[in-house]
């Protein structure tokens, strides 16, 4: 009667999967970098939050740094007001361009408040940022933004239309990085370039050494499973495993309650998945659940060397629609 | 598959991805304090041994990460070299230039070079310019009127067709302080008017070089309007005098400025063999030389404009300084770079 109903529920499921997935390898967008050596790299690209907040913080660095040359001007050659003017508004239009690209030159691709942000502009094409990459979207910079937006401000000397179509302009522009794949305004477009986030290499400990050298009997020789228990996850599963030990594992006594529910209940799911024919003890949770990541982990990278790479628990559906097709 | 795994205290079993780690770690670390080091001092500050070791490790570090794909599910482990490479990629293929020898590069070569690419760009802004100036020149003369058509009402600080000759020739050479303020007004105003044009007709230039000839047509016209008015009042070389000090300069930033949107806009136009987008950033890099010629040019002649003419109010000393400065210009752009190997 419902000919497409099993159908669709298989979408809806696959939605639902594709979704945690996207969850929780990160919402953020990345762009993809092939250096010279030809490994592609996966960075984390800047969000337009942070990007705003490094130029208003620029912008106020380079207003304050004019404010002291201007006023030391007047100090130090005390002439009219005018003059002081005409040199006030010199520097204010001066200093903008030549910071961006001085600042961004000598410091690879940082200006002050993408230092203090961890920001970085770099070369989409996987070399080296050029001279002519930094001028580009910096000039691209001043058209893009400060122009219009000194027409938007004006006030009434001039026609409303200025106004009007420089607000218009300034709304495209902010349209732009936000619909764009990478967050590229129109200056990165041109100069092909993209602003990411400084990457922070951490260290953690690997979870598979830290429980093998566990102290006492092993948690692995407490907890065996059979090839067949662990051909029933794939790699999300263990990966999303891994975060929950993880973060049960730094997290303070407030929460450890709430802790120890989550990974009851992971136990139990676990359990009764891959029937696992014995009950486990509330203190032994966590050493069931670091037994079973050790040993899904080590057969899942087995399985991916031998050319078997299990993405997520429905990779047999998947092997089966292959061989369907 | 676990095989057995001694370190210092006793026999441990460690899965394959682990061992792995377990071989590398000190390497990493190792590119991970070269790293920091030089993101701080700068690739400047390491010694030779340093470097040859820094880009060795990051070699190491990329080939872990490729092996790592492969053979590890540990995504803290993964997370982490892929941003240890990274941060080492660009440590190792940071901007090599100083600042000293990029500017030294532009000013002995690339400038002039792309100024002399783009000759025929700046043939056609130059005739468009000179063509709506005598255009207007000639409307203008025929009926002032015409000058109300052409010229925006803040730009003129009164010098319409109804002033006076007594008071054109003041703002030409005044001395007293009222007109100096005026005129120092006049300046500011069109440098910046002038600076606005010519990143306007810069940045116009994309869409097919239409509005930037347009532009450029019209600032010719003003210049032809302004001409009309004093010629109907006998007062047009001193005029050209007043012009010449910083106009040579000014007129030929925005000659160049123009001409660079049009090097944008032929690109957009006519793409050749390559695609419109590689086309528009071929180009780019000749435009954006052009961009900064002009803008330094502009930069000049706000400085000559500034405080040039209010010093030097005689006609003929106006004439040689301005058009001596615009000899220079052009001294620069035929005579420079010729035997620096191309930059582009």
């Amino acid at each position: 009667m419902w000919p497409f109903r099993k159908k669709d529920s298989e979408a809806s499921r696959r939605k639902t999967i594709s979704r945690a997935r996207k969850l929780s390898d990160g919402l953020e967008k990345r762009l993809q970098i092939i250096p010279p050596e030809g490994v592609p790299l996966n960075i984390r690209l800047a969000p337009l939050g942070q990007r705003l907040g490094a130029q208003i913080v620029d912008t106020l660095v380079t207003f304050i740094g004019a404010m002291i040359f201007v006023v030391l001007f007047a100090i130090a050659f005390s002439t009219s007001w005018n003059l002081i003017a005409v040199v006030a508004a010199l520097t204010f239009f001066l200093i903008r361009i030549p910071y961006y690209i001085i600042s961004e030159l000598v410091w690879n691709g940082r200006t002050l408040a993408k230092r203090w942000l961890g920001l970085r502009v770099v070369s989409v094409d996987g070399r080296s940022l050029s001279a002519h990459q930094i001028v580009v979207r910096n000039i691209m910079k001043e058209i893009e933004f400060f122009l219009p937006l000194t027409y938007a401000l004006a006030g009434p000397q001039q026609h409303w239309s200025f106004s009007v179509m420089a607000w218009l302009w300034l709304f495209v522009l902010l349209v732009v990085p936000w619909r764009n794949k990478h967050n590229k305004r129109i200056g990165d477009i041109i100069a092909n370039t993209a602003v990411i986030m400084d990457p922070k290499p951490v260290l953690l400990n690997d979870l598979a050494s830290t429980i093998a050298m566990k102290p006492g009997l092993g948690v692995n020789e407490r907890f065996v499973f059979s090839s067949a228990q662990l051909d029933e996850y794939g790699r999300f599963e263990l990966q999303v495993l891994e975060k929950v030990l993880r973060s049960s594992d730094n997290s303070t006594s407030g929460t450890w309650a709430k802790q120890q529910q989550y990974l009851k209940e992971i136990v139990e799911r676990i359990v009764q998945k891959i029937a696992y024919g014995e009950v486990i003890e509330a203190n032994n949770h966590r050493s069931f659940l670091e037994a079973f990541y050790s040993a899904q982990r080590e057969h899942l990278e087995r399985r991916k060397l031998l050319g078997d790479a299990r993405e997520d628990k429905y990779f047999k559906d998947d092997k089966l629609g292959e061989e369907k097709l | 598959m676990s095989t057995s795994f001694v370190e210092d205290g006793p026999e441990i079993e460690l899965i394959r991805s682990a061992r792995f780690r377990k071989e590398r770690e000190g390497e990493w670390k190792r590119l991970s304090d070269l790293v920091l080091h030089v993101e701080k001092k700068g690739l400047s500050g390491l010694t030779f041994d340093e470097s040859l070791e820094l880009t060795g490790l990051y070699r190491q570090s990329v080939n872990s990460l490729s092996l790592a794909r492969e053979i590890s599910l540990d995504q803290a482990l993964l997370h982490y070299l892929e941003n240890l490479t990274t941060r080492a990629y660009l440590a190792v293929y940071a901007p090599r230039s100083t600042m000293v020898g990029l500017v030294g590069r532009f000013f002995k070569a690339g400038a002039p070079q792309a100024i002399r690419r783009s000759w025929l760009h700046i043939l056609v802004a130059a005739l468009l310019l000179f063509g709506g100036a005598v255009a207007a020149y000639f409307l203008t003369i025929s009926d002032p009127t015409w000058y109300y058509a052409f010229v925006p009402g803040g730009l003129s600080g009164g010098r319409g067709p109804e002033a006076s000759e007594a008071f054109l020739r003041e703002a030409l050479y005044g001395e007293n302080s009222g007109s100096a303020e005026r005129l120092a007004a006049f300046s500011t105003q069109l440098f910046t008017h002038n600076t606005q044009v010519s990143i306007m007709s810069f940045t116009l230039g994309v869409i097919g070089c239409l509005p930037s000839g347009f532009l450029t047509f019209y600032n010719g016209t003003i210049l032809g309007t302004f001409f009309a008015i004093h010629q109907n009042k006998g007062l047009a070389f001193d005029l050209f005098g007043w012009l010449s000090i910083h106009g040579v300069t000014e007129l030929a930033a925005l000659i160049i400025a123009a001409a660079g949107g049009f090097r944008l806009g032929a690109a957009v136009l006519f793409p050749g063999q390559r695609t419109r987008g590689a086309a528009l950033r071929h180009a780019g890099r000749d435009a954006t030389k052009l961009a900064l010629v002009a803008a330094l040019m502009l930069l000049v002649a706000g400085v000559l404009e500034g405080f040039g003419r209010q010093l030097i109010t005689d006609l003929w000393s106006r004439i040689i300084i301005g058009w001596s400065i615009g000899g220079m210009w052009l001294a620069w752009f035929v005579l420079c770079g010729h035997n620096q190997k191309a930059t582009s």
